[in-house]
């Protein structure tokens, strides 16, 4: 069973350029996060424009006549509500036009809106989203319509030609911490064992194993440890390598070593 | 996995198998209404009796006493079943996510074993929340007024007490719920732990979920929070379905809503719009449940992690 929707383009140039759609869970989760910063600012709008108007009431109030009074209590009413539908509608035009289809939610959740075509979402993309996001959020029925379409599109994904992916997460790269005794014991297994029975896939699973291995629970760090070890020296036919070593260290250093060989084939 | 890929899982896994799980959620949503029915049923029997019988006080002692009895024993058997329902849920999503081919009868045999544990473990966690609850409310309540009084604030006159008063709930219900959610996220796979794991892990379901939820409650939390995000429309167009069909009742019939009949016919409404949120929704909540466990699992344990 596939897990996730994808979708494959054809640019112009007949590059197919295959993406893994954000999903209802990713989109909503943005949005949440959207909408508490969007309210944040919102209370902090509505407070400044509360002070604002107060004082200026107060200091026009002696020059101006109770009718002028009046209509300039109903001006500043009607700039707060243009104002406010200016954020609403401008908070994610200014985001997904400058950060290149994102707003603060959709880079926390590593989500991006693109064009049908493959291409980065411009200003009129944009605008016809936010214009009809109000839509969307009418009854959530943005969420429905999501739910019910295979390129999980919203109203305005659809008038827009838009479609929301999700960006694969970079800098899970970067090397490990690997103590001394695990690098010289990678010494000897560059010269000991043939490291391309490894397969980067293989070296993945190491990778994530020592990214993770300081938050697992102790008693199946050591019982991973030892089950992949021990995979480890089967896969690399080696089945006397490094037994009287911790199993730990023996995956740090087919980590170090495989890294020296290779680099980060992946 | 990232907390939108969590719930897109089991959005799709629910998808895949729509009418099995939906079938299962049916069957617990149809337990519950038995024990409301039956529970009914034995009130005014157990009425009928007393009545007959008012003046013999040991004999009407003894009905209230074995009322009680019998509604418990109906009550935890048909409540027991409905969880069983959801046990199997549980189970055959954990095995979807496992690429495990366990047949649907042997699933449910599994949780079906495990009937008493799963109770109690439920019973456990609404038992927790509700000594958070009042646990929570009583701090917080004790700290406002000493604090109050401290600083010699009169609660009860003038503006300052009662904008203090004001704030003093808003953090009271801050608090309530923000405690309650924390409870509910660690304790998220409780029940599921019941229904996946066999042998003697499982002695301890709360504690174990406990654990394996350190360092991941906000994760678990944002979950919950947008999944409910998720859930609101379906929850909106019920609720004004419900709505509409009740005015469309009060305009045929010429009932006002404080009339006996009418009252029943919201009430039976309201029940069976429940009813329905449970058939529609319990599913979601418990393959999201098995997701989660999953994912716990794969950054705890490791399960994830095999080289061939």
């Amino acid at each position: 069973m596939q897990l996730f929707n994808e979708v494959t383009l054809q640019t112009p140039e007949s590059v197919t350029l295959k993406f893994r759609l954000a999903g209802i869970g990713n989109r909503a989760y943005a949005l949440l996060i959207d909408y508490i910063l969007w309210s944040l600012m919102l209370i902090g709008i509505s407070l400044v424009w509360y002070l604002v108007s107060v004082r200026l009431v107060e200091l026009l109030e002696p020059i101006l006549s109770d009718r002028f009074t009046d209509s300039l209590e109903l001006w500043l009413v009607a700039s707060y509500l243009l104002t406010i539908f200016a954020i609403y509608v401008g908070y994610f035009v200014f985001f997904e036009v400058g950060w290149q289809g994102q707003t603060p939610g959709k880079r926390w959740v590593n989500i991006r809106v693109i064009r049908d075509n493959g291409r980065p979402a411009r200003l009129p993309q944009a605008l016809l989203r936010a214009l009809l996001r109000p839509i969307d959020d009418l009854v959530f029925l943005g969420v429905l319509v999501i739910l019910f379409n295979r390129q999980e599109k919203r109203i305005g994904d659809w008038l827009a030609g838009t479609l929301v992916i999700q960006e694969e997460r970079r800098g899970q790269a970067k090397r490990l911490p690997v103590p001394e005794a695990a690098q010289a014991l990678a010494q000897e297994l560059l010269e000991q064992v043939n490291l391309e029975r490894l397969s980067p896939e293989n070296f993945a699973i190491i990778r994530t194993y020592l990214q993770r291995h300081d938050k697992m629970l102790p008693a199946a760090r050591r019982t991973k440890s030892d089950e992949l070890a021990q995979q480890l020296r089967e896969r690399l036919e080696a089945p006397e390598l490094a037994l009287q070593s911790p199993s730990i260290l023996v995956l740090q250093a087919v980590y170090w070593a495989y890294q020296q060989a290779y680099g980060d084939r992946l | 996995m990232s907390v939108g890929n969590l719930i897109n899982i089991a959005i799709q896994i629910y998808r895949a198998q729509f009418t099995l799980y939906l079938g299962w959620a049916m069957r617990a949503a149809l337990w519950l209404v038995a024990t409301f029915w039956l529970w009914s049923l034995m009130s005014l029997l157990i009425g009928a009796i007393a009545s007959v019988t008012s003046d013999q006080i040991g004999l009407q002692v003894f009905l209230i006493v074995a009322s009680i009895v019998i509604q418990l024993i109906i009550g935890s058997y048909c409540i027991s079943r409905s969880i069983i329902c959801g046990a199997t849920i549980s189970r055959l999503s954990y095995q979807t996510l496992l690429q495990s081919s366990e047949t649907i009868q042997l699933a449910h045999q599994f949780v079906r074993a495990r009937r008493r544990q799963l109770l109690s473990a439920t019973t456990n966690v609404y038992f927790t929340f509700f000594m958070v609850y009042i646990g929570v409310g009583i701090i917080v309540s004790v700290v406002f007024y000493l604090i109050g009084n401290m600083f010699g604030v009169n609660f009860w006159s003038g503006q300052l007490g009662q904008t203090i008063v004001v704030i003093g709930i808003v953090l009271f219900l801050f608090s309530i719920y923000a405690a309650l959610l924390f409870c509910f996220a660690r304790l998220f796979v409780c029940d599921t732990i019941l229904a996946v794991e066999d042998g003697v892990a499982v002695k301890k379901p709360d504690n174990m979920s406990w654990k394996l939820t350190q360092d991941n409650t906000l994760r678990i939390i944002a979950v919950v929070l947008t999944t409910g995000v998720i859930m609101m429309p379906s929850l909106l167009l019920l609720q004004v379905i419900t709505h509409y069909i009740f005015l469309l009742y009060d305009g045929a019939f010429h009932y006002p809503s404080s009339d006996f009949i009418g009252f029943w016919f919201n009430f039976l409404l309201g029940l069976t719009v429940r009813i329905l949120c449970i058939f529609v929704f319990l599913p979601l909540w418990k393959i999201l449940q098995s997701t989660v466990y999953y994912d716990l699992k794969a950054r705890k344990e490791g399960i994830d992690l095999q080289l061939i």
